[in-house]
């Protein structure tokens, strides 16, 4: 089956395992290096200078888990993992992010470095059917956990 | 074995020490510590360098909740629960009308597994009839008053 997984030290240590939760969504962070060029050109017959730079290489990107039974606690904990980002002695972790193809091989690899977690989004909705209110059509839906995250110096190898 | 899914089925809400039965619910926290990278380069090693800019909390929420009237009006108490609680937020002091709230999220036994807990009001309450015509309500806005008060467990 195809799958993807995340490793990251701070999900690690506060129990988003695959034991707890299974990852429901996951984006490959946006691992581009683009150059941006600013070209001076006063008068036509003059040399031409330019310089350029590259881009921050910042990236966004967000992991959405879907706890299991057994990983009740990890709401509490959510969080949590956003508080502690404050603290004077937090150290952001490497995250890596693999998808994997039917053989179980990995496809695709990305790492990105520094990474710490910018924002979680509890979703605790009964039903996802918003305008009819009828709890008896409504599809069930289940809780999510969306962590946004933020790291630098993305790299990404196709396998 | 394979795993549950931990499925938001029940659900208790406290206001103000007063249990209320609803019949749905929307509760969607956003919690972000408003840090990010500042690019910034190296003056001593001509390297690309970032450095983290450390922000403060914020909490953005959304919290609904519904009741259907029954036929037999059983639930008209949890109705008019819900509708004075709104009717005080027009005084002018919040210790009138700034209650406990809590939600506590439960599996099928009764095991709680989340318990969203703030002082808060009733924002706004809204009566409404469902799209067939048959079924009529009220919608309810419950907001967090005192941010500080918000723990989620």
């Amino acid at each position: 089956m195809n799958h993807s997984t995340i490793s990251y030290k701070h999900f690690d240590d506060a129990g988003f395992t695959g034991k707890k939760c299974s990852i429901f969504h996951i984006n490959i962070p946006h691992c581009t290096r683009s150059t941006t060029a600013e070209v001076y050109n006063t008068s036509a017959r003059s040399p031409v200078y330019y310089n350029q730079a590259n881009d921050p290489q910042i990236v966004e990107f967000t992991v959405e888990f879907i706890p299991f039974l057994g990983g009740k606690e990890l709401i509490g904990k959510a969080d949590d993992l956003v508080k502690d980002v404050l603290k004077d002695k937090y150290e952001p972790a490497p995250c890596t992010i693999c998808k994997y193809d039917k053989d179980d091989k990995i496809e695709l690899q990305g790492t990105v470095n520094d990474v710490f977690i910018q924002k979680v989004e509890l979703f605790l909705n009964r039903s996802r059917n918003i305008n009819g209110r009828n709890a008896e059509n409504s599809q069930k839906e289940f809780i999510r956990v969306r962590f946004t995250l933020i790291g630098v110096e993305p790299k990404l190898e196709r396998k | 074995m394979a795993d549950q899914l931990l499925s938001p089925n029940k659900l208790k809400f406290d206001l103000g020490g007063k249990s209320i039965n609803i019949t749905d619910y929307e509760i969607n926290f956003a919690i972000s510590n408003g840090c990010g990278y500042d690019p910034s380069t190296s003056s001593t090693k001509g390297i690309p360098h970032y450095a983290i800019q450390k922000g403060s909390l914020r909490q953005d929420y959304s919290i609904t909740v519904w009741i259907i009237q029954v036929p037999d009006k059983k639930n008209n108490d949890d109705i008019k629960a819900i509708k004075s609680a709104y009717d005080n937020t027009r005084i002018n002091d919040p210790k009138k009308y700034v209650t406990n709230i809590l939600f506590m999220f439960t599996s099928n036994d009764d095991t709680i597994y989340t318990k969203i807990g703030f002082e808060g009001y009733v924002k706004d309450v809204e009566d409404y009839i469902d799209k067939t015509g048959n079924l009529s309500g009220i919608k309810a806005k419950i907001v967090v008053f005192d941010p500080m008060t918000l723990k989620i467990t």
